[in-house]
């Protein structure tokens, strides 16, 4: 069936680049990410050797405090180089590398150790933004990004511009090793006003209500989520929930001067950003290993070629997403249908949807939908396409023709409701007008047999109207058959037919004929026909003002073609989209093997053009 | 009967109007007092002009003759309503009895003679809706 006649499927919806195409990690990124390696290898061994060059030091906060650098930079790197989570991923170098500078409180010289407490004010913060932005390195929600923009406001305006002012930085701090004997502050300008006392502790309260604010912000997207995105986000929850916990221990160990509780809060946050980048790491490695094991299960099950609904299910149970979904290329119904040929709207980053097209070489295939979470795991994503590439192509094969047939049986149902519509103006015309006007005649007849001995007069008047009534009734009935099939196109072919409608058109309206006296079928003519005769119509209705309108039929190919063109207002047809008369003329066309194409630009005209080819 | 029997015809052909007019005209003690084209023109023309006999078209659009019979009844009784139909009337013959009208006649049938009887027939019975020409 040929559908040139449809408009062609939007951009958005053609597939793009197909997963097997996408690029390997260009050098120069392998030339930034050795150098990032090295570069955190190198402030990691600083920190520790830093941190023993003081000679009390604690081999516990030492270790750790290292491996806050190291550890986020090597995950980060590992999850960069994978291009998954790859923005996450850079999120997590930069804070392993910032921390180095956290790591310069172990020391005992004063300006060090100043610079290490003033770095330290980030921590929080950064924590925080990183809490939030998992797994896709970006603030998705309003709620996300007031929480990120107070902590880091509480570190800009409450902490920072106070560091002139307090002799000596809070006690109790859990990525130094000095508790109650720590060096005081290296930039204090020498006076303390006595608002410090009470800024410190508020500082710190509103800090604590913002991770509050943070954890109930991550509870919310818990709960809103899908199971797959659960999955990955509860460990999140998990650990944002204990980070909370211990940050509140230690804010009332500092203020209460208990060192049990500062001491054990301190050892939980050391450990807190090592152990976030394994989780972060066991994550990444899970989907991995995952994969290593499920796609060998679905290559075995896709061996029995599965029938769509099974085909899916299988691709779900893999994916673990229930809500997957599959579309098929259907260049019959211009765009992606379900297996049965319903066409389904493929739109990504719509309700948390992720697409992946599937192709080969430039070949749409299909195209899954599926969580977004999936988007991260890109290799996964492959393999089970590149596994279920043959089934996915016969089935697009079955889905193409079940959009054609239903294409088809909506044409039929079309065009079957427009012979009915035809039969009942047929009837009603008939009987609005010749059956009443013979009615009449039937009634006047009578009369005049009636009065014709008491009123001789008006009997005469009566029988002389009969002649004209007749003559009334006969054109009536012309007018109708010619409405139902002109006898001028039977007897005289396209050119004459065409001829009367145009001399009796509302705009000027110029024929060109060039069929030479060759007629056609009688389908085919009737098609031309009445396509032309609707067209030239909707030209007087909607033209505007259309001041000529021209109609050319000609033989084309092995074929008729046909253009009635118009210089009026135009119209848009992808909005319009298709009127009762363009869908009819469609049908008409589409019945014959034929095509009908609208082209029409606002100002300059619209040119209606339809091609038949003989059978 | 001294005043004429005031006659308004109902129906949305212009032909059948025209040549009801003829008729009304060449019958003896009858004459018209208006025409409608539609049911709900009929329900106005009736209040306005007060006609004691009413020529009913039963095939019109929006509201058809039957109901617009069974409207005029419930507000005023008193005109006779002869519905009539150039289509086959034993098909209507089932809802035009029960609508309350006095006769249903074939338009091809109609002739002064016919016109005289129908009225006298119900006109003589006294209120719309008897049993006997149905």
């Amino acid at each position: 069936m040929d559908t040139s006649h449809l408009t062609a499927a939007p951009a958005h919806l053609l597939p793009a680049k197909p997963l097997a195409q996408r690029a390997p990690p260009r050098a120069s990124h392998g030339a930034w990410m050795a150098a990032t390696g090295f570069l955190g290898v190198v402030l990691a061994a600083v920190s520790l050797a830093l941190a023993f060059r003081t000679g009390d030091a604690q081999p516990g906060v030492a270790v750790l405090n290292a491996l806050s650098v190291g550890m986020p930079v090597a995950v980060g790197l590992y999850a960069w180089w994978r291009q998954s989570n790859e923005r996450f991923g850079l999120l997590l170098v930069a804070v392993g590398l910032a921390y180095f500078l956290v790591t310069l409180a172990v020391s005992r010289d004063e300006v060090i150790y100043s610079l290490g407490r003033i770095a330290a004010f980030a921590v929080g913060p950064l924590v925080i933004y990183v809490f939030l932005t998992f797994p896709t390195g970006r603030l998705e929600s309003r709620a996300s990004r007031v929480v990120a923009a107070g902590a880091a406001l509480t570190v800009a305006v409450l902490a920072w511009p106070t560091i002139p002012l307090t002799r000596e930085f809070p006690p109790y701090f859990p990525w130094g090793d000095c508790t109650t004997d720590c060096p005081a502050n290296a930039f204090f300008s020498g006076s303390e006003p006595g608002i410090m006392t009470v800024l410190a502790p508020a500082r710190e309260a509103i800090f604590f209500v913002f991770l509050l604010l943070g954890v109930a912000v991550l509870a919310g997207r818990l709960r809103a989520a899908s199971a797959l995105q659960r999955r990955t986000l509860v460990p999140v929850l998990v650990v944002a929930a204990v980070w909370l916990a211990a940050l509140a221990v230690l804010f009332v160990g500092r203020r209460t001067g208990n060192a049990a509780l500062t001491g054990a809060a301190s050892w939980v946050l050391l450990a807190a950003i090592p152990l976030t980048a394994v989780g972060v790491l066991v994550g990444m490695l899970q989907w991995r290993s995952y994969a290593g094991v499920a796609i060998p299960r679905l290559i075995g099950r896709l061996a029995a070629h599965p029938a769509p609904p099974d085909l899916r299910r299988v691709m779900s149970d893999t994916l673990n997403d229930p809500s997957l979904r599959i579309a098929y290329w259907a260049p019959a119904a211009g765009g992606y249908v379900s297996a049965d040929g319903v066409p389904i709207e493929v739109v990504p980053d719509r309700e948390g949807r992720g697409v992946t097209p599937v192709a080969v070489d430039d070949r749409p295939v299909a195209a899954i939908i599926h969580d977004r979470v999936l988007n991260d795991h890109p290799e996964l994503l492959e393999a089970v396409a590149a596994a279920a590439l043959l089934v996915l192509d016969r089935h697009r094969l079955d889905a193409d023709l079940n959009a054609s047939i239903r294409q088809l049986r909506e044409s039929q149902g079309r065009i079957l409701a427009a012979a009915d519509r035809e039969r009942e103006r047929i009837e009603r015309n008939l009987h609005d007008g010749a059956q009443q006007r013979l009615v009449a005649l039937r009634m006047k007849l009578a009369l005049v047999r009636e009065i014709a001995g008491t009123d001789p007069g008006r009997a005469a008047v009566l029988q002389g109207e009969l002649g004209r009534d007749v003559d009334e009734a006969l054109d009536e009935i012309r007018d109708l058959a010619r409405g139902v099939y002109p006898p001028l196109l039977a007897s005289g072919g396209l050119p004459d037919a065409l001829a009367a409608v145009a001399s009796s058109a509302p705009v000027p309206t110029t024929v060109r004929c060039s069929t030479r006296g060759r007629r056609f079928s009688r389908e085919i003519e009737s098609a031309v026909y009445f396509c032309c005769r609707e067209a030239l119509q909707n030209a007087g209705k909607h033209g505007g003002v259309a001041r000529r309108v021209t109609i050319v039929v000609r033989p084309q190919g092995d074929g008729l073609a046909f253009d009635v063109t118009d210089d009026g207002d135009g119209f848009d047809v992808e909005r319009t989209g298709a009127g009762t008369g363009l869908t009819n003329m469609s049908d008409r066309l589409g019945a014959l093997g034929g095509t009908l194409t609208v082209d029409s630009r606002a100002g300059v005209g619209t040119a209606i053009s339809g091609r038949i080819p003989l059978r | 009967m001294d005043d004429p029997v005031a006659v308004l015809t109902v129906d949305d052909s212009p032909s059948f109007l025209r040549v009801a007019r003829q008729l009304i005209a060449a019958t003896p003690g009858f004459c018209s007092v208006g025409e409608a084209h539609s049911g709900e023109d009929a329900l106005a023309a009736v209040e306005l002009l007060r006609p004691d006999l009413v020529l009913l078209d039963v095939r019109m659009p929006a509201m058809d003759g039957v109901e617009t019979t069974r409207h005029l009844i419930k507000r005023d009784p008193h005109p006779i309503i002869l519905l009539v139909s150039s289509d086959d009337p034993e098909a209507l013959r089932d809802r035009a009895r029960r609508c309350g009208a006095a006769a249903l006649v074939r338009k091809q049938e109609l002739a002064p003679s016919v016109l005289r009887r129908l009225w006298e027939d119900h006109a003589g019975a006294g209120a719309a809706g008897s049993e006997r020409s149905m």
